[in-house]
């Protein structure tokens, strides 16, 4: 049968970034629409009605959206290059750590590039926190999926030019060799992956877009 | 699966998130030992089985433990697969998998707000309530009763909380959710889970929710103006 598949999705959006390298490392086609943020497309307001937000899934017509749901999916549909572990206690360790980046990143990364002082600070000190929780999770292994690249990685690795640039606007080192070694080389190895490599956004250019919208929200 | 099996649940009776894990729990037909914490102080046990977190519910299943609600119920799910809380398709599982985490981090979030907050984020909550109750309405997908047809699923699991809290949310958040004409789906899933002996087993009685909630309402506004 004549597969379709496409992603509705955004450059600088790590949520939209972790589904092409989920799909490009299984070796899958499919074709990205990159989409107006600003001015939503009737294909992603039909495709996901209830949040209208990338990234979008659309596979054979149907549509599926949260992006840790679309990689549950691609895993499901494609089981080759498998992201989740097998066994149902290591299944559920990569689906706790990927929320828990997700549930502490979303926010205080976005909170880090928009705001200034005492907002900012409280926002920095709870992610270098974080950032050490987790080198204690990989506990010194290549990747959190183990020996290869899974579910975790990928989650947490999409945001890793973000990373840098809240260090840029932040004034702060959240991975460094020094506190946090593991996830230093971790980073490092991650983005050398010619799927990562393809779809992390350059720094320079969303620098800028970060500073763009800083300072929309610091105006207000 | 082992016979000798050690399955403990960590939980307060008041919360949401750990009806969802004993509703899975019960309707897979696993025997398991409720351990419950006595907040404001965390014990040992859920402190060593929860250090990233410290909240409940958390699982212990044959010594390792698993939390935060959503992973429990796919955990539970995988380790007990029958009877199956998930659709059989990858484009049905994902759909269940949606509307799971659409109710746990927004209808159970608004919940929750309804309950613990004043003022401002208290009025945001009431109108928010009602619009996701009927969100929830036209998700439903078939004739039912349950959210995703004729069987139970995940989605259920994540929304059981509803059931002993409606009378919670129409009492103290002066609210009245759209009837039975304008939200039939709603109200036969309702009726359908108020009946089903796994979700009876589940669940604290919804006059105790109600007293508990009131009763923790009057303790907030005492203590913490704006809620918590």
């Amino acid at each position: 049968m004549e597969e379709e598949l496409k992603v509705l999705g955004a450059w600088a959006s790590p949520y939209s970034v972790r589904v092409q390298i989920a799909l490009d490392l299984k070796g899958i086609n499919y074709t990205l629409y990159e989409q107006d943020l600003i001015n939503k497309s009737q294909l992603l307001l039909q495709s996901n009605p209830v949040h209208k937000k990338i990234p979008a899934l659309i596979h054979n017509g149907k549509a599926i959206s949260e992006s840790l749901i679309i990689l549950q999916y691609i895993d499901e549909t494609w089981p080759a290059v498998p992201l989740l572990p097998k066994h149902p206690y290591e299944r559920a360790v990569a689906l706790f750590w990927a929320a828990f980046t997700d549930d502490k990143f979303s926010l205080s990364f976005r909170d880090i590039c928009r705001t200034q002082g005492e907002k900012q600070e409280k926002c920095i000190k709870e992610t270098v926190a974080n950032m050490l929780v987790l080198e204690e999770a990989l506990k010194g292994r290549p990747f959190f999926g183990g020996e290869s690249v899974g579910y975790v990685d990928i989650v947490l690795g999409c945001r890793a030019v973000w990373i840098q640039v809240c260090e840029e606007i932040g004034g702060v080192k959240l991975i460094d060799p020094h506190n946090t070694p593991f996830l230093y080389a971790w980073v490092q190895r991650f983005r050398n992956l010619d799927c990562v490599k393809k779809w992390l956004p350059d720094f320079d250019k969303l620098l800028s877009y970060a500073y763009m919208v800083r300072n929309y929200f610091l105006q207000q | 699966m082992a016979s000798e099996e050690q399955v403990k649940l960590l939980l307060i009776r008041s919360s949401p998130f750990a009806m969802s894990c004993a509703l899975a729990l019960n309707h897979k037909g696993v025997k398991f030992e409720v351990v419950e914490e006595k907040f404001p102080n965390k014990s040992e046990l859920l402190l060593k089985a929860n250090p990233v977190y410290k909240q409940v519910p958390v699982l212990l299943h044959n010594g390792s433990s698993i939390s935060q609600s959503l992973v429990i119920v796919e955990y539970i799910q995988e380790a007990w697969p029958d009877p199956s809380l998930l659709p059989q398709s990858p484009y049905e599982r994902a759909l269940a998998r949606f509307w799971a985490d659409y109710i746990n981090n927004k209808f159970i979030e608004t919940g929750l707000k309804l309950m613990k907050k004043f003022g401002e984020e208290h009025e945001t909550a009431r109108k928010d309530i009602v619009q996701q109750f009927v969100t929830l309405e036209k998700g439903m997908i078939g004739e039912g009763p349950f959210f995703m047809g004729g069987r139970m699923s995940l989605v259920d699991v994540a929304l059981v909380p509803l059931v002993p809290w409606m009378a919670s949310f129409e009492t103290l958040g002066e609210l009245k959710f759209p009837d039975a004409e304008q939200c039939g789906r709603m109200h036969r899933w309702l009726a359908a889970m108020r009946e089903n002996s796994n979700v009876i087993a589940s669940v604290p009685d919804s006059d105790w929710l109600l007293s508990y909630t009131i009763k923790l309402r009057g303790y907030i506004s005492e203590h913490f103006p704006g809620g918590v």
